[in-house]
């Protein structure tokens, strides 16, 4: 059965998505879809975000003859999920190449979870070390290109520039195996990025540094979430190890200069 | 979650999916991507099929495209599951090609991570196996498409072996389905009528039929698209792991 915390999370989730998306959060309980105009102050930068909670679906567009497009390219109700399809997603993403945003491409689909249980930290293997990393350090990592999930790439600067705080995972001669960074992704909420060289997989370094980031969130007063590619089945599973469950869906519609 | 047990389904898992490809087990661990040329077994299930286990994805492929997969062939491997990188073009060059081919939405496969204990059939309800008799009398009312399969698919009808119900009185209130999923494996289909959701049924009967496969020397699996948020929730909830995600392109009716 959910848990109390699962259903905290969630709803306090639901609030900021669709305060962000421009939808309210009856909408992704409505079993219908959803098409809106994003807000002039959300964060989000992408053309069009598809997003679903498991029963209705919402489009939500910054240019608004892209959502006339969502209007009249519409799935039937009892299929709203179908905005998902590569049918539907391509054909936006043409709509908006036509619309003048030159290089809008369709983005692979994400899976978000929010926290279900506050789980103990495990204990760390033999001379394994946890610590922030400054930003110096950060800097320097990100420059390495390992850790692109934890830390962004280098011309990622709207996302580097939301860090809030990194933690590396060090074997005693002091090489980074892991890091799990936290930027703020959505007024009160955390998101976490991780990544654990392939070398040292398999050590529990992954599920240990998403518990401690996901503590010292929790300690700030924000909500933790944590997002993986449809395809990844290993971070889906070291979200459920470290307390997490499913919650959302997102695909994209995007330009990839508007991201940075 | 139960390593051992977990263990070994896993093994029995990818050793039933390397068959249906045509790879090795150990493909799944390459951390690349293999193109496999689809086996005879395979030949009525699918024209490509793309399987990950998050660490190597291997794509199986009928003879007469396997110079176009590998020419279209993604550098990173895991990309080989993205719809618009090789399924839709795929799809399109059969259309140039005069072949009707469908491709799948991708899935998500999971496996118990322990044994699976029954949960108990709620008061007012009966619960029972049931055989083809009841799956033929209910499989036109397209309650149950999940569970039962839909409405004149006889592919999937011959896939079904037998199922879980809850009955109130004489009606069907959750239907859980157990269809052949390769040597050894049934996946388990649910659904729950409209007017019995938010109850709980759903758990009860995907429980109470995992118990008798497993009873049946197999091993339960379960599937569901990544956008089904409250089915991937309710198999984490009957005990279920997420291990890998697949996709298809098949032939229509299949």
């Amino acid at each position: 059965m959910p848990s109390q915390l699962f259903a905290e999370s969630s709803a306090a989730f639901k609030q900021v998505l669709a305060a962000q998306m421009g939808c309210t959060p009856a909408d992704y309980e409505s079993h219908r879809l959803t098409v809106v105009q994003r807000p002039a102050d959300s964060r989000e930068a992408h053309l069009a975000l598809m997003t679903t909670c498991g029963t209705g679906s919402v489009v939500s567009v910054r240019d608004a003859r892209l959502a006339d497009w969502a209007r009249d390219n519409a799935p039937a109700t009892n299929r709203n999920q179908r905005i998902f399809l590569p049918s539907f997603l391509e054909g936006l993403a043409a709509e908006a190449l036509r619309s003048g945003h030159d290089g809008a491409k369709s983005h692979s689909a994400t899976g978000g979870t929010v926290l279900a249980e506050d789980v103990s930290m495990p204990g760390l293997p033999p001379g394994i070390e946890l610590r922030e990393l400054s930003l110096a350090e950060q800097s320097k990592l990100r420059e390495g290109g390992r850790f692109d999930n934890a830390l962004g790439e280098p011309d990622e600067l709207r996302r580097i520039a939301a860090t809030r705080i990194a933690f590396s995972a060090c074997l005693e001669s002091g090489e980074v195996a892991a890091v799990c960074g936290v930027w703020d992704q959505y007024p009160g909420v955390d998101e976490l990025g991780l990544d654990v060289l392939r070398e040292h997989r398999g050590m529990g370094l992954g599920a240990a540094l998403t518990i401690y980031a996901t503590q010292w969130i929790r300690s700030h007063g924000r909500w933790p979430i944590y997002t993986y590619g449809f395809t990844n089945v290993r971070s889906a599973n070291n979200a459920l190890r470290s307390g997490y469950r499913p919650r959302w869906f997102l695909s994209a519609v995007f330009v990839p200069s508007d991201m940075h | 979650m139960d390593s051992a047990y977990f263990a070994e389904a896993q093994r029995r898992y990818r050793a039933a999916r390397a068959v249906e490809l045509g790879c090795t087990t150990a493909d799944f661990e390459s951390h690349a991507l293999t193109i496999a040329d689809r086996p005879a077994v395979s030949e009525s299930l699918f024209v490509f099929q793309a399987v990950t286990f998050g660490t190597g994805t291997v794509v199986s492929i009928a003879p007469d495209y396997r110079e176009w997969v590998t020419a279209n062939a993604p550098e990173m491997h895991y990309r080989a599951m993205f719809p618009n990188v090789l399924l839709a073009p795929l799809a399109e060059e059969g259309k140039r090609r005069g072949e009707d081919l469908a491709w799948r939405s991708p899935n998500l496969s999971f496996i118990p991570g322990s044994e699976i204990a029954a949960v108990p059939v709620p008061e007012g309800l009966v619960g029972r196996r049931v055989e083809r008799d009841f799956h033929d009398a209910h499989v036109e009312s397209a309650t149950f498409d999940n569970s039962l399969g839909g409405p004149g698919n006889t592919f999937v009808s011959a896939l079904w072996q037998y199922g879980f119900v809850l009955f109130d009185g004489d009606t069907p209130a959750a239907v859980a389905g157990a269809y052949h999923d390769g040597d050894g494996l049934r996946e388990i289909g649910v659904d729950v009528a409209r007017e019995y959701r938010g109850r709980g049924l759903g758990p009860v009967v995907v429980t109470n039929l995992a118990a008798l496969i497993r009873e049946a020397g197999s091993l339960s699996t379960y599937y569901c698209s990544p956008t089904n948020v409250r089915s991937h929730r309710n198999a984490l909830s009957c005990g279920f792991v997420p291990v890998a995600s697949g996709v298809r392109v098949t032939k229509p009716r299949i």
